[in-house]
């Protein structure tokens, strides 16, 4: 506590600034940090946790809190307002009009994935984020990811001052120590230094890190990623000598193979990819040439439930499946290898050939004879090298240079960054409990919680005398260091950034930054040479350009292009020999795999960061929780159901987590998926789901091998936002092959018969002004669901916590919509994204009593939220059950909330963080409990739209306004504009023929209408399925 | 005088058995008012107080916290609030329809019950009153329900089946209340007179209006009591009729039928009738009355039971039937869905209580049985609450998308709060049995011998 | 024959207290016949036939209620009417602002209740209630009037009152008792 005291003495002294925006008053500031959290709890009104029911016990503990409360405010209730300074908003931002929002390009990196993003900054802070157009991996869209990156930046939980074991000290306090580090080991020439970072794309940084080796040469560099591409990159080493990264045009493709590749959901470059297949896959821009894709994959992904034909195989199955096809290539005469391999692949070929599915084969390999030269295969990063460097042989042979392209790694001199991750951290461990080593610098990261669990890293952070962590979050590595360093948010810092293709981007800061923070670069500086600032630094790397120049850079956030593709280097068998002589044949035995995958959080890193923890899963619909992922048989074969928890032990290790039943999951299979069950995260992350990093090892890290499975009796409950995965035929979504729809173009409004619906009265006609409409293409939406996030980023929709998301009460305006098709493993799924329709003889309105939803002028349906009492009656009679109900004061009762300081009466009750508030949307109203509220076609775009055209004198332009799911779309599958323009791209997407309108029999006359899915599937394969269905 | 008893029966059963004399009935009917409460009324006024302390703390707790204090979810935005609210509208009807449709049909058998019924439904109103207002999400602006201008002078929309049910059940409320009143002010008169105490003599006498039953004043009376009673009749069956509009206006497959509006009323009338005979079981064996609330008239009201459970029973067939003849899967679904879904539980239930446990009243013996009508009494009530429930929560947890398909689960603030509300109920009719003639004394005096004038052969008279 | 204590100086009428319904009915008949308009019965029900008896007008109150019917029909319909159509108008669910037939469940909701209130207040209107203080309630007689006597008062402002005459004619209709209200002696 008294650390805290001075901290705020210090903070008063130093930083004014900071003090300003971030602190109510000084008795709020010094219980900032921990006796914060005491204060909330005096204050819970019963239920202040999201994950506390509203209980029994809960309500007697309220009882007692108002008679208390009550009594206390009989003392104290006085109207003697707490001393607060207000800050005239006299100086404001460069080039800021009032309620106009700036956009500055910057660019965010997730591993070595970078996206460049737009940041939207309102009065000086960013509350959305959208994608960069001009740059080469984002190309206007946004993933999950980037999207709730936002709320990161404002998390209350994040490391805000340094830190030295627990002790406040100051940012000068930590450079002037790090330079006195620095010092003394330039004699040993860094003997005693060693850096673990998270993998880094910064141009800046290398240079940096140039002089750090050349300065230290004796120091030793780590780099730790649990998600990485380390197979995919050595793999194509291991036969091209070169560090390559492959580039794939989904859209230039007519045959898509995918080996255990999510590469359309959370793959590095999904955004791209998504963008790419969708445009492969859309009836109308490729002329009803669409692509036709096979998915091998143990669990059902998004990429999975977008195949045409789905092959549920075990992943360690995957590579033998290859080779059986390959063999089969090889008799086809359509490939070439050395005869080495030849011989190789054919006998680990011949160990699985009776395994296989033939018919699935056979259609396969047709179907690669037919399109020779359109094929491309692509392999998941969990698969084996050897699978990479074959694949590598088969697409240089299978497809034309158009379809993929190979670029060097940009870093590869680098040995730590090509040294594969695994054994970089088994190394850094070895290396540590050398002892050599004093002084311990962690970029980011927390590979205490991530490392392989063979790999002792609290053991070997014991031999080291002076532990510095960097770090957003305070987590379990920063509970075992020293020195606490609080990391620079990407949208607070300057930095560059280097795509995988090659391109570079500038990250430029949008806000000052919240906190005492540095960011990599920064420290790197600090070690190098002396500490100078972020922009410095960056401007140093980018010297060739002129300021000019530099000013457009800055501008377009785009530093380089693309860099040329390297094509045609003569490969050598050698490396991808060696690895295959390693395979084992293929035995027979009936063993249990694991597999790990990445999930909505990441690796962890996102795990405090409530919107994610509560976007459902692209197929579980699982929120706030991981599970291990089995399917129907071997649920029946351990006569295990949802909910059941289970011990999972593999050799030594084992944990105890609840399974999850999911169709589509391949039998003898367990998914577990990464970043859940954090010990120290943050007051939402902490302790939500299970923690399956004690699973890995470093010999089996993407795989384990004979794991066995026993159910404890033990049940869990799972807050999954749809129970119910049958779509019962009704016809919701619909799609049909692509030769059905040549055929019967009108099918899917031919789905439902629907007679000529008569109004009892003359209804009102919308013929004149904008009148708003949306078509949701099926044909091009993956389920990846960044709508969801994008929307509950722009419009304040508050995250409700798993206890209210088990009662049914989830917030999200638009949701995306799963069902199941088939049965058991086999089984596949369709993703339907469902907002508010917008009916123009909307149920809703007629039956609200105080008039609070009615129809606007120009065909949205709108809600008045001061109107609203709450009567829930609009909800009961919405036929797609959109309409979202304030149970609760949900900005309130997140953890996060705060109580108010006692201004009058009423003020114990909450208010959401200050720094989260700088978050909302200022546009759109921040909804009290006891209200409706859903989809307003985001209503202050539209008067966006609509003032900024005015201003012009000129009609909106078509695109002009954009929904913010719309935006955010990778598949650009959500189309938004005027219906009455004939020229704008909504009406052309409502004049298709497979254009439908859900429950249209209802005589809704909705404005949002669906585009039918097609499919492309292998003929035969297509009779054989069809056959066995219906005998 | 035994003897008078047998010289005027109105060939029928006799209305008061054992012709007592006018003083006498007054004596019997007022004596509960007058006497010190017995034992019973004390011990059960503080039970249900106690019950509606835990509806007021309910309440409370719910409108400090939200209405997420309630089981409530996304398909199901309605539940118990609006299941109980229905219920006792419901139960409510009976008192009307005795003291009005069975005074429009001369039916003086209901002179015994009309007051006690009446009370009843009042009571049962302002408990059905509650739910709607606590239901709302934001309980301090409920008055955007009530036709107050917005200082745009925006109205509440009158398109809204919600907005017909404020003004039903309010109109039928303050209808109600008038109708009662009117019929206690010659009553409240007697007492006023027979008040011995200072403190008794001013309450009842400014209740009393300065009742003189003069007969110019009778003769207003008369008709505006007959008026009351023809506005009355037609108004009952309008607010069930409206209160069914909440469902069968909207478009939810299971709410969404032309059959509601006298399904309802049905409904609300067996319910009802059931309820009169509950209370009037107890009051009768407490106070004594048994030959003024006679067996006869409990037959009478069994009769009734039999006849409108037979209604519901027809009602429930002919939903069923029109679901498959209609040919629309949605709603074929959602009646299937009510039989054999996740809550096919509460469907049998309703199924049982109140279509196959009537049937027995087709017996006489069983007819008139006391016990027996008492329990076959409380079925009948359980059973219509479930209908409710069923009508209610079925169809909305499972509707158009199977996406957004759920399932409820009352919370304990749920099942307290409908447990609280018989607690109001009760409070509300124990006062009324304490300070009110639970009998319309004037009503029964005017049918009996002594009042009819042209019976003047000299027998016919009792001296006082 | 018994005084009642004299609480107004001022001469109310004369009491006659009667068995049953039937002699208060013959006994009304005959004051009727006798020529005396200003005269009150009073008894624990309404009697069949009194009305008759004493020559009364048919009550009015038909006609009350009608027209508060007919105010709440009227009222009701064209408030909505202009609430929604005129006052602010809204678009909802695609109607006309004008939607005449949803108005009509609240339009006869308001009508019965304007009805009720006019027969309710109406009745209190016609017999003057609430009167708390009325010159009648001072005599005894009065006092079982609404539990089990029948009363008869012929009253001084009738133009034909002459104390000792209208006593010696209630003597001859046998009453039980008679008694005077107010001060006999002016």
């Amino acid at each position: 506590m008294s650390s805290l005291e001075d901290l705020s003495e210090e903070e008063k002294r130093k930083k004014p600034m900071l003090k300003k925006r971030f602190y109510r008053s000084q008795s709020d500031l010094s219980n900032d940090e921990s006796s914060g959290r005491f204060k909330e709890r005096e204050f819970q009104e019963g239920a202040a946790f999201l994950d506390a029911p509203v209980s029994r016990r809960t309500f007697l503990k309220l009882m007692g809190a108002t008679a208390a409360l009550a009594g206390a405010s009989g003392c104290s209730f006085n109207f003697r307002k707490p001393v607060q300074t207000i800050y005239p908003y006299a100086k404001r931002s460069e080039y800021d009009v009032a309620d106009q929002s700036l956009y500055f390009a910057t660019s965010m990196a997730l591993g070595e994935d970078v996206v460049g993003v737009l940041a939207k900054s309102y009065e000086g802070r960013p509350i959305k984020i959208e994608g960069n157009p001009s740059h080469s991996q984002s190309l206007g869209a946004t993933g999950i990811f980037q999207q709730s990156s936002l709320l990161d930046l404002y998390d209350p939980d994040r490391q805000k001052n340094v830190s030295y074991l627990g002790k406040y000290r100051s940012k000068e306090d930590f450079s002037a120590w790090l330079k006195g580090v620095s010092t003394e080991h330039f004699a040993t020439q860094g003997e005693g230094l060693c850096i673990l970072t998270e993998a880094q794309t910064s141009p800046t940084f290398y240079r940096l890190m140039k002089r750090f080796q050349l300065k230290f040469p004796k120091a030793k560099v780590f780099s730790y990623e649990p998600i990485n591409n380390d197979n995919r990159l050595r793999g194509i080493y291991s036969v091209t000598g070169r560090w390559y990264q492959p580039d794939y045009f989904y859209d230039k493709a007519r045959l898509i193979v995918s080996l255990d590749s999510d590469f359309l959901g959370l793959e590095s470059g999904s955004l791209l990819a998504t963008k790419r297949f969708a445009n492969g896959r859309d009836p109308e821009k490729t002329q009803n040439k669409l692509s036709r894709m096979y998915v091998c994959e143990p669990q059902l992904t998004v990429t999975g439930s977008k195949a045409d034909h789905r092959l549920a195989i075990k992943g360690l199955r995957v590579e033998y499946f290859l080779y059986v096809l390959v063999a089969k290539l090889l008799d086809a005469r359509v490939v070439t290898l050395p005869s080495t391999l030849v011989k190789q692949v054919r006998r680990l070929a011949f160990s699985y050939e009776k395994e296989v599915d033939i018919d699935f084969l056979r259609a396969l390999v047709e179907d690669i004879l037919k399109y020779r030269k359109q094929v491309l295969f692509v392999a998941g990063p969990r698969q084996p090298e050897q699978v990479h460097a074959l694949l590598y042989l088969l697409n240089k042979q299978l497809s034309s240079r158009t379809l993929h392209r190979y670029r060097s790694h940009a870093y590869q001199q680098f040995s730590f960054v090509t040294e594969s991750n695994v054994t970089s951290i088994r190394n850094f461990a070895a290396h540590l409990k050398t002892g050599v080593v004093d002084t311990f610098l962690c970029l980011g990261g927390d590979p205490v919680y991530q490392a392989p669990s063979d790999v002792d890293v609290v053991g070997a952070l014991k031999f080291v005398k002076n532990k510095v962590h960097v770090t957003l979050h305070e987590n379990d590595t920063s509970t075992h260091c020293d020195w606490v360093v609080p990391r620079s948010h990407y949208l607070e810092s300057w930095g560059d950034l280097k795509a995988s293709d090659g391109s570079s981007s500038v990250v430029q800061p949008v806000i000052r930054p919240l906190y005492d923070s540095l960011s990599d670069n920064e420290c790197m500086s600090l070690l190098v040479s002396s500490y100078s600032d972020g922009y410095r630094l960056l401007r140093a790397t980018w010297r060739q350009f002129s300021n000019k120049q530099w000013r457009s850079c800055l501008h377009n956030g785009v530093l380089s292009v693309p860099s040329s593709d390297e094509w045609g280097v003569s490969f050598s068998d050698r490396g991808c020999l060696k690895a295959l002589s390693k395979v084992k044949l293929f035995k027979r035995n009936q063993y249990m795999e694991i597999g790990f995958v990445s999930s909505f959080l990441y690796d962890g890193r996102f795990s405090n960061n409530g919107w994610l923890q509560e976007l459902p899963d692209s197929i579980s619909k699982l929120t706030w929780d991981n599970a291990a992922l089995i399917g129907v048989e071997t649920a029946s074969k351990f006569s295990l159901k949802s909910g059941d928890v289970v011990t999972l032990r593999v050799k030594d290790r084992d944990i105890d987590i609840p399974v999850f039943v999911l169709p589509g999951h391949v039998s003898d299979s367990i998914t577990l998926s990464l970043g859940y069950g954090r010990r120290v995260a943050g007051r939402v992350g902490e302790r939500k789901g299970f923690d399956v990093y004690p699973m890995i090892r470093t010999d089996d890290f993407y795989f384990a091998e004979k794991a066995t499975l026993i159910k404890t009796g033990d049940v869990y409950p799972f807050a999954s936002t749809q129970e119910h995965g049958s779509m019962e035929d009704r016809p919701f979504y619909r799609q049909a092959n692509l030769s059905h729809y040549i055929k019967h173009p009108e099918f899917a409004k031919e789905m439902v018969e629907v007679e000529n619906l008569q109004s009892l009265w003359k209804e009102r006609e919308f013929t004149d002004g904008n009148q708003w409409g949306m078509v949701i293409d099926l044909a091009r939406c993956t389920g990846c669901s960044v709508c969801t996030i994008a929307c509950q980023a722009e419009n304040n929709i508050p995250i409700v916590g798993k206890e209210e998301v088990l009662n049914g009460r989830e917030m999200h305006w638009i949701r995306v919509d799963r069902y199941f098709e088939g049965e058991g493993e086999s089984a596949t799924a369709v993703h339907q994204p469902v907002a508010c329709l917008h009916c123009e003889t909307a149920p809703c309105e007629q039956v609200c009593p105080v008039a609070a939803t009615v129809h606007g002028e120009e065909g949205t349906n709108d809600m008045v939220y001061n109107r609203c009492v709450g009567t829930r009656y609009c909800a009961d009679n919405c036929p797609a059950k959109v309409r979202r109900f304030n149970y609760f004061d949900y900005h309130q009762r997140n953890p996060q909330a705060q109580s108010k300081d006692r201004v009058h009466f009423f003020d114990y009750l909450k208010e959401p963080d200050p720094t989260i508030q700088l978050q909302f949307n200022p546009n759109v109203t921040v909804r009290m409990r006891g209200v409706m509220e859903k989809c307003s076609f985001c209503i202050q775009r539209i008067m966006k739209g609509k003032s900024d055209a005015g201003n012009d004198q000129r009609d909106i332009l078509d695109g002009e306004v954009q929904t913010a799911c719309q935006q955010a779309c990778p598949a650009e599958a959500i189309s938004f504009g005027n219906i009455l323009d004939k020229n704008s791209e909504v009406f052309k997407k409502k004049d298709l023929h497979r254009d439908y309108h859900i429950l249209n029999e209802l005589h809704l006359k909705a404005r949002v209408s669906y585009s039918a899915s097609i499919t492309n599937p292998n003929s035969h394969l297509a009779h054989k399925k069809e056959s066995a269905a219906h005998g | 005088m035994g003897d008078t008893s047998v010289n005027y029966d109105l060939q029928r059963h006799p209305l008061v058995e054992g012709g007592p004399d006018l003083k006498t009935v007054s004596d019997v009917i007022s004596q509960p008012v007058e006497v010190k409460p017995p034992t019973w009324w004390l011990i059960s006024i503080v039970g249900s107080i106690s019950i509606l302390t835990l509806l007021l703390s309910m309440v409370g707790y719910l409108v400090w916290e939200g209405v997420g204090v309630w089981g409530l979810n996304n398909p199901v935005g309605w539940g118990f609030a609006i299941v109980n609210f229905v219920f006792w509208v419901g139960i409510g009807h009976a008192g009307t329809l005795i003291s009005a449709i069975l005074f429009l049909f001369r039916q003086k058998w209901r002179t015994s019950i009309n007051r006690f019924a009446e009370a009843m439904t009042i009571f049962a109103v302002i408990c059905a009153g509650l739910f709607p207002g606590i239901h709302i999400g934001r309980v301090w602006v409920a008055y955007y329900l009530f036709p107050i201008p917005n200082s745009m002078w925006l109205w509440p929309n009158f398109k809204s089946p919600l907005l017909w049910d404020v003004f039903a059940v309010s109109t039928y409320f303050t209808v109600s209340l008038l109708f009662w009143f009117v019929g206690l002010v010659p009553d409240l008169a007697m007492l006023r007179d027979r008040s011995t105490t200072k403190i008794r003599k001013v309450l009842y006498g400014i209740f009393a209006l300065g009742w003189r039953g003069a007969n110019r004043h009778w003769q207003h009376y008369e008709r505006s009591y007959l008026l009351l009673a023809a506005l009355a009749t037609p108004l009952v069956l309008s607010v069930h009729s409206i209160v069914s509009f909440d469902f069968a206006v909207s478009q939810l497959p299971g709410w969404h039928t032309t059959i509601f509006p006298p399904y309802f009323v049905a409904g609300a009338i067996f319910s009802g009738f059931a309820m009169v005979v509950t209370l009037m079981v107890i009051a009768r064996e407490l106070f004594g009355l048994k030959h003024i609330m006679t067996l006869h008239h409990l037959e009478c009201m069994n009769k009734i039971i039999l006849a409108t459970g037979m209604m519901v029973g027809y009602a429930y067939a002919m939903e069923f039937f029109m679901a498959w003849y209609s040919g629309n899967e949605y709603e074929a679904f959602a009646f299937v869905n009510r039989a054999f879904g996740p809550y096919y539980w509460a469907y049998w239930i309703m199924v049982s209580c109140n279509v196959l446990s009537p049937q027995f009243f087709w017996f006489k013996k069983l007819r008139r049985s006391i016990p027996f009508m008492f329990v076959i009494s409380i079925f009948v009530n359980i059973g219509m609450w479930f209908e409710r429930f069923v009508i209610t929560v079925t169809s909305l947890h499972r509707d158009f998308m199977p996406s957004s398909w759920g399932y409820y689960k009352p919370t304990f603030v749920d099942v307290c709060t409908f447990i609280g509300s018989f607690g109001l109920f009760f409070t509300l009719f124990l006062l009324f049995l304490k300070f009110l003639p639970m009998i319309a004394v004037f009503e029964i005096k005017g049918v009996m011998p002594q009042a009819n004038p042209h019976a003047h052969d000299g027998e016919g008279h009792v001296k006082n | 024959m018994s005084k009642t204590r004299h609480l107004s100086s001022k001469l109310y009428g004369v009491v006659a207290e009667f068995d049953t319904a039937t002699d208060l009915l013959q006994a009304a008949k005959k004051v009727r016949e006798e020529g005396y308009v200003s005269f009150e019965t009073y008894s624990p029900f309404p009697i069949h036939g009194m009305d008759d008896a004493m020559k009364l007008k048919p009550s009015i109150m038909g006609w009350i209620t009608f027209l508060g019917g007919s105010i709440g029909l009227i009222g009701g319909f064209s408030f909505q009417s202009w609430a929604q159509a005129i006052a602010y108008p809204y678009i909802i669910s695609g109607k006309p602002f004008f939607s005449y037939p949803a108005f009509v469940p609240v339009t006869f909701e308001l009508m019965v209740l304007f009805s009720a209130f006019a027969a309710v207040f109406g009745m209190f209107i016609l017999n003057g209630l609430p009167k708390y203080h009325h010159p009648v309630f001072e005599s005894k007689l009065m006092e079982h009037v609404n539990s089990h006597s029948f009363v008869l008062v012929v009253e001084a402002v009738d133009a034909k009152f002459q104390l000792d005459e209208v006593k010696t004619f209630l003597q001859g209709l046998d009453p039980k008792e008679i008694d005077v209200i107010g001060d006999a002696n002016d």
